[in-house]
């Protein structure tokens, strides 16, 4: 499964969506959603279909974070499964993005 | 007395007679003979009064009863003297249990203070040990937790680190591919530019062959191309194979990368979530001590304020005591009694006369007199305590 990425009318919002398996296989094409993207953007990650996530998932995370310039980065992780959010938790990731 | 029943009928009926009303004479008789019983009563009246002074003169002349009533003397000063003995005895029998067991008692009431005083202390040490101030070689489990937790937070986020790391690292190395990449798109574009040189360097050489003698030296030049175009053909499979070698390279780094980027995360979320609800176990344990705390020395108080009133209680022993001894002076009055009617009967067994008789028994009447006005100023002085509840408190 892969990852697809959808562009708001305004240029200013985007959409990734994540899918099943969200792991380090997929490293260069979630980068290659963002990377030409204009930092300043706001970044909404669909993960409602991610239901495992492994260290390299938190690591590509960081990245987009670090991308979109770290605290000031606008990130909104969605949806996210309950199995997911104990991970997210356990990184105290709670501190620094936004999760729903 | 019964002698006075006649009269007194013999009067009623003749009232009786009167008031019914009869002949002149028969009214005269009844009035004398009514006369006549209230004399007889007047004078049997009188007769009753004198007795006692006949009742002395009786004794004189009569030995009998005096023998009567010296046996009757001897049984009884015999009974006293000997129930005085008996209680004499048991009230020195329970004098001496009272004091054994008061001994005892209070013994064990203190020693129960003492036991109880020490399992305090025994307790506060324990409390002390595993408590949550307590710092160096003392056991806190506690503090132990909390460092654990501490530590699994730091390796968590050293994992992650090393996984951001690790992405970043990967980034980097697509961006190598990508320019080695590039690289070989350059090279395709060198190795078509020297295939091309290669035809255009025949096409020469073959019109220097058709030129013939003329053409001779282009020739040398076309071949001289060739030579060249060959020669850049195979640099570029050389720079091909190393940059290829470089790919093969960077694909083992990949994996390696791939390796340290992807960690299980699963076994750290259960490690921690356990030293997550050990440490609040223990900190329910705290409260739970705190509380078995308390409730300990609430128990202590009581324990103590129970000792309290049962040692007490144990001032009993000095209204039992007293109220023995009162028993022992009255037994002691009972045999100043029992003298007295030892002497009288001493008296009467040696055949006394009448008089001195009369004088013994005078003597001892003012004796006993004399004994209860005595008794009688004593028990003012006494001061008996009746119970316990009025009494001072005086705690051993």
């Amino acid at each position: 499964m892969s990852i697809d990425v959808k562009k708001s009318e305004d240029g200013k919002l985007v959409t990734i969506n994540v899918g099943e398996s969200f792991d380090f296989a997929h490293h260069k094409e979630f980068r290659d959603c963002y990377r030409h993207e204009a930092v300043t953007s706001q970044f909404v990650i669909n993960m409602s279909e991610a239901k495992y996530l492994d260290s390299s998932a938190l690591g590509m995370l960081l990245m987009l974070r670090k991308y979109a310039g770290g605290d000031d980065a606008s990130i909104i992780l969605q949806s996210v499964p309950d199995e997911a959010k104990q991970v997210l938790e356990i990184a105290n990731f709670h501190k620094l993005f936004d999760i729903k | 007395m019964k002698k006075l029943y006649v009269p007194l009928i013999l009067i009623g009926a003749l009232i009786l007679l009167e008031i019914i009303g009869l002949d002149q004479k028969w009214r005269w008789l009844c009035e004398a003979l009514t006369l006549l019983s209230a004399f007889y009563l007047i004078y049997h009246y009188r007769n009753i009064t004198q007795k006692p002074e006949l009742s002395n003169e009786v004794v004189s002349d009569d030995v009998n009863p005096q023998e009567m009533d010296a046996d009757l003397l001897i049984e009884v000063c015999g009974v006293l003297s000997k129930e005085i003995i008996n209680i004499n005895d048991d009230t020195n029998r329970v004098k001496q249990l009272i004091s054994q067991a008061i001994v005892e008692l209070a013994g064990g009431f203190n020693s129960i203070s003492d036991i109880t005083k020490r399992q305090d202390n025994l307790i506060s040490d324990v409390i002390e040990k595993t408590g949550e101030d307590s710092s160096g070689t003392s056991i806190n489990i506690q503090q132990f937790t909390k460092e654990t937790s501490a530590l699994m937070e730091e390796f968590v986020g050293i994992l992650i680190s090393v996984s951001e790391q690790s992405v970043e690292t990967a980034h980097h190395i697509d961006d190598m591919v990508e320019h080695l990449d590039s690289i070989f798109e350059l090279l395709e574009d060198s190795k078509s530019i020297a295939d091309q040189t290669n035809l255009l360097a025949l096409n020469a050489a073959i019109e220097a062959a058709r030129a013939g003698e003329l053409g001779r030296g282009f020739a040398v030049v076309a071949d001289e191309v060739r030579s060249l175009s060959a020669r850049s053909t195979s640099f570029n499979e050389q720079i091909k194979s190393r940059v290829g070698d470089a790919n093969t390279a960077i694909s083992y780094v990949n994996n390696t990368v791939n390796g340290m980027a992807s960690r299980d995360l699963d076994i750290t979320i259960k490690a921690k979530e356990r030293v997550d609800s050990t440490l609040s176990a223990v900190q329910g344990m705290n409260v739970y001590f705190s509380d078995k705390i308390g409730e300990i020395s609430n128990v202590e108080k009581e324990l103590d304020h129970a000792i309290g009133v049962a040692v007490r209680s144990l001032q009993f022993e000095d209204i039992c005591r007293q109220a023995l001894e009162a028993i022992e002076k009255s037994a002691v009055r009972l045999e100043e009694m029992n003298q007295i009617l030892n002497d009288i009967n001493r008296g009467t067994e040696n055949g006394m006369s009448q008089i001195s008789l009369k004088n013994t028994m005078n003597l001892a009447i003012k004796n006993i007199r004399k004994s209860k006005l005595k008794w009688g100023s004593e028990s003012n002085k006494a001061v008996l305590q009746q119970s316990m509840d009025s009494g001072e408190v005086d705690l051993f």
